[in-house]
């Protein structure tokens, strides 16, 4: 289904066929709650975050004009209300010195993440993801996991492309001083 | 400064291995009756604030239609506006009206009652589908 497809249903929706919504859920419910499932943590909670999304859309739905896809617009939504919601409860702060990216060297930045085959690296990066703060790990997962292009993150997340760009490029090296100064 | 996505394998490797929960099974069921039921409240907001426009409308168009009245045209409401007055002979008449104001009111509660009943069926068919 294309983006012109989309935004037929989405009009018909808005004229009354209130039934045509369930395509949207059944196409994307599982992207969205896997997004917030990883920046809530709780089954529960991002259960409950992935139904106000929806609801959200649906009501703003009249606003859609087709520029982007659903899902890109979708994502928005997901990316705002997932926020607010670890702002509004207590996250576990780790502190770090962003002066100590720019001693990162990107040639060992490239060197290290090339590689997919060692296990430890696997496990230390699990660890060093979960010391990211929400807007980082949601950059992460759009880019990386939803396969989102920069112009769609940077729409998603209210950033210039430029931002985002500069964002990735000193989160890789974040990533890289974490797994090397775990200890 | 260029982010390649693909060269970067590893980071690739540990989100797309990290696993996580599915969502519940009846969960696209519940939210689309949480969208119904959204729709239905719109309605009824609507509803509300259209009959309170109206209200709000009407009250202004009759105090304005008394204002001209009595301040333009110097219309005097006491000789003009008669009072009713009751008589035996005419209370035969009255319960001619009050049985018809009562049909009325019966009808169009039964007109609401099979309305409400025949929406039902038809939302819970489409659900359904």
């Amino acid at each position: 289904m294309d983006n012109q497809e989309e935004f037929q249903i989405i009009q018909r929706i808005c004229e009354g066929e209130i039934n045509l919504y369930s395509i949207f859920l059944h196409r994307y419910s599982n992207a969205i709650y896997s997004l917030i499932v990883r920046i809530v943590a709780s089954k529960e909670d991002a259960e409950e975050l992935t139904q106000d999304v929806f609801l959200k859309a649906f009501k703003k739905l009249d606003t859609f004009h087709g520029k982007s896809g659903f899902l890109t617009w979708i994502y928005r939504i997901a990316y705002n209300t997932a926020i607010s919601a670890t702002r509004k409860t207590r996250q576990e702060i780790y502190y770090f010195d962003e002066s100590m990216i720019d001693k990162v060297s990107e040639q060992h930045v490239d060197q290290l993440f090339e590689n997919d085959e060692n296990e430890a690296l696997h496990h230390k990066l699990q660890l060093s993801m979960d010391k990211l703060n929400p807007e980082e790990k949601m950059l992460l997962l759009l880019h990386y996991s939803k396969g989102e292009k920069l112009n769609d993150i940077a729409s998603i997340m209210s950033l210039s492309s430029d931002n985002v760009k500069i964002k990735l490029y000193r989160l890789r090296k974040k990533l890289y001083f974490l797994i090397t100064n775990e200890d | 400064m260029k982010i390649n996505m693909q060269r970067d394998k590893a980071i690739l490797k540990a989100l797309n291995e990290d696993v996580f929960p599915s969502l519940s099974p009846n969960f696209n069921e519940r939210a689309m009756q949480l969208i119904f039921k959204e729709v239905k409240r719109k309605k009824k907001r609507n509803f509300i604030f259209m009959i309170c426009s109206i209200s709000a409308v009407s009250v202004g168009l009759i105090v304005l239609a008394f204002y001209l009245l009595k301040h333009f045209l110097s219309f005097n409401f006491a000789v003009h506006i008669q009072i009713p007055s009751f008589s035996l002979d005419s209370i035969s008449q009255y319960y001619f009206d009050i049985y018809i104001a009562v049909l009325i009111l019966v009808l169009i509660s039964l007109d609401h009652l099979f309305r409400n009943i025949w929406y039902k069926k038809k939302y819970e068919g489409s659900v359904g589908q």
